[in-house]
C-alpha cells in the first residue's frame, strides 16, 4: 500500500570529552539540519 | 540430501539508544533520532538533489528518482556529487552515498563497500578541531539498514534450531 506522507529519517551520534557540548552540538547539528540543509520551512515539512 | 533454508534479518536500529549523554572510558555518547514529514515525493527528491549539489556547481542535475541518479553517475559524468562541507561547527570529514553509490574516503573510484540502498541514504562524519565528532545519516522511508542472516543444513530441525538461536522471536 503506498503511504500518503513519507519521511525522511536522521539518526544522529556524537561522542566528546564534554558532556554539555555533547548536548549542545547536536541540538546545533539537528537545527541546522532541518533549517538549512532540508529547508523545512520552505519544503513544508512536518515534524512528529 | 535435504537442504532446508530458513532466511531472516535483524533491523539495525539506532533509536533507542542513549537520549541523554553517556560516559564510556572518557568520552561522552549521545544519539538524536526522529525524522522530517513529507507529502510529496518529488520535494525528498529535490531535498536530496540540493545537498548532493550544495554548492551549485555540479555539472549534471539530480532531479530524477533514485535509480536514475545512479544511472546518471555510472555514466561517467567528470563531476563528483557537492555535498555540504560543514554542520554546526563541525568540518564534513567524509560522506558515503549509498543511493548514488559514492564513498569519499575510498579513492580513487570512491566505490562504497556497503551496497547501495532503494532510495536515498546518505552518511556524513564531521568533526571539530577540538576532538568532537559526529555521524549523521539521512535516509527516507523504506530503506532499514538490516543484517542478514542466511543459514542451511542438512535437515529441517538443524535449521529450525539455527533460525531459533540466532533470530530475533526465533
Amino acid at each position: 500500500m503506498t503511504p500518503t506522507t513519507w519521511q525522511i529519517k536522521y539518526y544522529l551520534e556524537g561522542s566528546g570529552k564534554d558532556r554539555d557540548t555533547v548536548q549542545e552540538t547536536l541540538k546545533e547539528v539537528v537545527r541546522e539540519l532541518g533549517d538549512a540543509w532540508m529547508q523545512a520551512d520552505l519544503n513544508k515539512l512536518g515534524r512528529p | 540430501m535435504q537442504r532446508v533454508s530458513r532466511y531472516g534479518y535483524f533491523k539495525v536500529g539506532l533509536a533507542d539508544l542513549f537520549d541523554v549523554p553517556i560516559r564510556l572510558n572518557s568520552l561522552f555518547f549521545q544519539t538524536k533520532n526522529s525524522y522530517f514529514i513529507c507529502d510529496y515525493p518529488l520535494v525528498i527528491d529535490k531535498i536530496f538533489a540540493r545537498i548532493r549539489n550544495y554548492d551549485g556547481q555540479v555539472g549534471f542535475h539530480f532531479w530524477t528518482p533514485p535509480r536514475g541518479i545512479l544511472n546518471l553517475w555510472l555514466q561517467g559524468s567528470s563531476s563528483r556529487p557537492s555535498y555540504p562541507k560543514s554542520i554546526g561547527r563541525l568540518d564534513v570529514s567524509s560522506i558515503m552515498d549509498l543511493t548514488l553509490g559514492y564513498d569519499s574516503s575510498n579513492p580513487p573510484h570512491y566505490k562504497p563497500s556497503l551496497p547501495l540502498s532503494s532510495g536515498h541514504m546518505i552518511q556524513f562524519r564531521a568533526t571539530s578541531k577540538d576532538g568532537f565528532q559526529i555521524v549523521l545519516t539521512i535516509r527516507t522511508s523504506g530503506t532499514e539498514p538490516k543484517v542478514r542472516i542466511n543459514g542451511m543444513s542438512g535437515a529441517t530441525d538443524d535449521t529450525d534450531y539455527l533460525a531459533d538461536q540466532v533470530l530475533p522471536g526465533g
